[in-house]
């Protein structure tokens, strides 16, 4: 898939990163996340993030991400007031805590 | 290098768009703490660069200090200033939890970047909603103060707008500097899209 091909570089990050479009559809999902989530690239990539993640639907989250899908500006979501976004397990089965920024991002497609 | 000067008018726009994003705000942190909220952005001024200098790098006051970067439009960065004691109450108030002392773990450090972020956001949604133009972000971040350097210390042309921005959380009152710095060159076009945005 070509979006998936122009990410590649991602892969190598130990940081979860999810691209999606202004429709929340899961363009890329990254092996860390894979790892986390427990849930393969091709399994999510074309899904919807909230309906993966339906917690994102709440106006405490879907009010800040909808800004960012627009170009708005960044928004951060910390681990004190949100321990986890995404509900992601540690080994030991507990709620793994997660740090999140939710970012736009500019891409040049060339056809 | 002149002193900046706005007219009433372009102060008035201001104080609407600055009413309209602490409603924003006010909302968007309601939301997320279950808490009754109140935002009120007010007193806003308009200092030049040795001033803002003055404010942050000659004071002897601790301070956290939430920054983010803009181009566009408009160009310059956008900060939010939480005094000491604010940073503490506002912490604790919003977690619901007291805080050992002041030194600032990882987790507060996220806590007031999360604050400001949202603060900020408010108010440049507000400014590119109205506008219609198109504005790049940085990612936000997190100085505290006194620091070696301050990204929202700029050129000295630049000009800075400060309001104070006081947040009331379940009856506690916690107060906040908003300092918002232009490149002098960007400040006549970001009136003129905010006043064609009205006009619309």
């Amino acid at each position: 898939m070509k979006e998936i091909t122009c990410f590649n570089v991602l892969q190598t990050l130990s940081d979860g990163v999810c691209i999606v479009d202004k429709d929340y559809k899961i363009l890329f999902w990254n092996k860390k996340l894979e790892q986390w989530s427990q849930k393969n690239q091709s399994a999510c990539v074309g899904e919807i993030l909230t309906k993966l993640y339906p917690q994102l639907n709440t106006v405490a989250y879907k009010t800040r991400i909808d800004q960012v899908l627009h170009n708005g500006p960044p928004a951060f979501f910390s681990m004190l007031l949100h321990h986890h976004l995404f509900d992601f397990k540690k080994p030991d089965g507990s709620d793994q805590a997660q740090r999140v920024t939710v970012a736009p991002l500019k891409m040049v497609m060339k056809h | 290098m002149l002193k900046p000067s706005i007219s009433k008018y372009e102060q008035d726009l201001l104080q609407q768009m600055f009413k309209f994003a602490a409603d924003r705000a006010e909302d968007v942190l309601a939301a997320m703490v279950e808490q009754t909220v109140n935002i009120k952005i007010s007193d806003m001024q308009l200092i030049d660069t040795p001033s803002l200098q003055t404010l942050l790098v000659d004071t002897d006051v601790q301070a956290s200090l939430v920054c983010m970067r803009f181009e566009g439009m408009m160009t310059g960065a956008i900060a939010l200033l939480f005094p000491q004691d604010s940073t503490k109450v506002l912490i604790n108030t919003l977690t619901q939890s007291s805080m050992r002392s002041y030194e600032m773990d990882v987790f507060c450090m996220g806590t007031l970047t999360e604050v400001g972020n949202i603060i900020i956001n408010a108010v440049m949604s507000q400014f590119s909603d109205t506008s219609l133009e198109h504005v790049s972000f940085n990612l936000p971040d997190y100085v505290e103060i006194p620091a070696p350097h301050y990204p929202i210390v700029g050129d000295i042309n630049n000009v800075v707008m400060t309001a104070k921005v006081g947040f009331n959380i379940s009856g506690l009152h916690i107060s906040s500097l908003l300092i918002i710095q232009l490149t002098a060159d960007s400040l006549s076009s970001f009136f003129s899209a905010l006043q064609a945005g009205v006009r619309r």
